[in-house]
């Protein structure tokens, strides 16, 4: 469960204040999949930082319960310059988890072969989303937040990655930013709507969906 | 495996000894991570640690040796030398480590645990620990090849580097929030670390200067600092600072500023 109480975010830009969240008190479930839904530059990312806590709020508590991921997107904490494992060993100390089992299911996952040793800067944007996906997938956390899943397109790969969310997901709660509708109506049961600083509640998705498509 | 058997972490305010273990485990992580991106894996990585004090050194040798000298008051050339620059240029890493430590951590900072305040405690711990060995492994090779004696006080030697790493890390504090002010701060300060080596009894001793800028000398913490830890170094050399009282104070103070300051400042490195 994640508690917002008169949560406030906003930047400071030149002119007027860039206003995130004015004032929610809300709260988002995390014994289902969650979608938060708004337009580009509502601030989703900014939601899923302040969940994780990489960001703090301008006024307000966020509280929750249980291991929250990071905000899991396509640049993530990665290091260019620091090779794939030097990155793995790093996550897996700052977790306290044992760094030889998340390698190796590093590998099986993103089958790096050599690469592992290279920089990530040299990888392919493939090869870099399916390190950071199989990387979050290897530290069990209780809720995951995802900044739009990162595609693993290719065949050879795509059913692992599936299968291993499909089974992330039974363990874990997902919380997830998307514009794919698809993806939604497929995966979440309940829709958040943020708009203008108001996040909004929907049980059904649908509803939720066609309140996002009028915006 | 359902929710109740995974692996739970509590926040910081939950419970104090966890929050500590967390960040321990953080700090030594941001540990490693950094000795990784400062010097690579490939090359002779680490060593470099050792590359500038060395050269800085070599030159000095050789412009004291060029003089015909091979001891300076009572002192051995080398160790004298050495007592004087690496403090001057470990305490200018510290200060300077603190100070960019933002920059290198920012990226970092979206795994919650992860603070500003644990990289610079990551690099005081890196820094101060290279200071120790290097000091160490230079006084070990002097004394087998017959340039110095080994320590005199090995006590207060061992203070003297504490003291020496404190006052770095306490000057990097204060140093970090005036560059969060004012960016620039950072480059000027790394002039005036340079400049320090000339004004803070490194390769002369307070005796040797005339009264007049013995009484503007005192005031530089620096100087307190390495002839303090010359005293602890060689039997036949005695100063006339009385102790690290004034040294203590400058640290604490701008420790304090620092600290707080940094405290007050922190939600703008989130921004």
């Amino acid at each position: 469960m994640i508690q917002f109480q008169n949560v406030t975010k906003m930047y400071r830009t030149t002119g007027h204040p860039n206003i995130i969240l004015d004032d929610v008190t809300e709260t988002i479930p995390t014994d289902r999949n969650v979608a938060i839904m708004g337009r580009n530059g509502a601030g989703k990312s900014t939601l899923l930082r302040l969940v994780a806590k990489s960001e703090r709020p301008t006024g307000g508590r966020i509280m929750s319960r249980g291991r929250i991921s990071w905000p899991m997107s396509f640049a993530g904490g990665i290091h260019t310059h620091l090779s794939a494992i030097d990155n793995i060993r790093f996550v897996s100390r700052i977790y306290g988890q044992n760094w030889r089992r998340v390698v190796d299911f590093v590998e099986d996952m993103a089958e790096l072969g050599t690469y592992l040793h290279m920089p990530i800067g040299t990888f392919s944007s493939g090869m870099r989303a399916r390190t950071n996906l199989a990387l979050s997938l290897a530290i069990n956390f209780d809720v995951y937040l995802v900044d739009e899943i990162p595609t693993v397109n290719d065949a050879r790969f795509k059913k692992k990655y599936d299968d291993a969310i499909a089974q992330a997901r039974s363990n874990a709660a997902f919380v997830m930013v998307s514009h794919n509708l698809q993806t939604i109506r497929e995966s979440c049961d309940l829709v958040f709507v943020l708009n203008k600083g108001k996040l909004v509640r929907f049980d059904s998705v649908e509803e939720g969906l066609e309140v996002y498509k009028n915006l | 495996m359902n929710l109740t058997e995974k692996i739970y972490t509590p926040t910081a305010r939950e419970s104090l000894t966890e929050g500590l273990k967390i960040q321990a485990r953080v700090v030594w992580a941001l540990i490693l991570r950094e000795m990784q991106t400062k010097h690579g894996r490939k090359d002779i990585g680490y060593l470099w640690a050792m590359f500038e004090p060395i050269m800085l050194m070599g030159i000095f040798f050789a412009l004291f040796a060029y003089r015909g000298m091979t001891e300076h008051a009572g002192m051995p050339l080398v160790p004298f030398l050495l007592t004087g620059i690496l403090p001057v240029v470990t305490m200018r890493k510290i200060a300077n480590g603190i100070s960019t430590a933002e920059l290198f951590a920012k990226p970092l900072l979206i795994y919650r645990q992860v603070t500003v305040l644990d990289a610079m405690i990551a690099r005081v711990i890196l820094e101060g620990a290279t200071f120790f060995v290097v000091f160490a492994f230079l006084v070990f090779v002097a004394c087998a090849t017959g340039y110095s004696q080994p320590p005199h006080d090995l006590l207060a030697v061992v203070i003297s580097l504490f003291m020496i790493i404190f006052f770095g890390m306490s000057a990097g504090f204060f140093q970090n929030v005036l560059t969060t002010f004012w960016p620039v701060f950072n480059r000027i300060m790394s002039h005036i670390w340079r400049l320090l080596l000339f004004v803070s009894c490194v390769f002369y001793t307070l005796r040797d200067v005339p009264a007049q800028v013995r009484d503007v000398l005192y005031y530089n913490p620096l100087v307190h600092l390495i002839e303090l830890f010359r005293e602890g170094f060689f039997v036949s050399f005695e100063t006339s600072i009385p102790g690290y009282g004034y040294v203590a104070i400058m640290a604490v103070v701008s420790l304090f500023i620092g600290l707080l300051s940094e405290r007050m400042i922190r939600f703008r490195a989130f921004d």
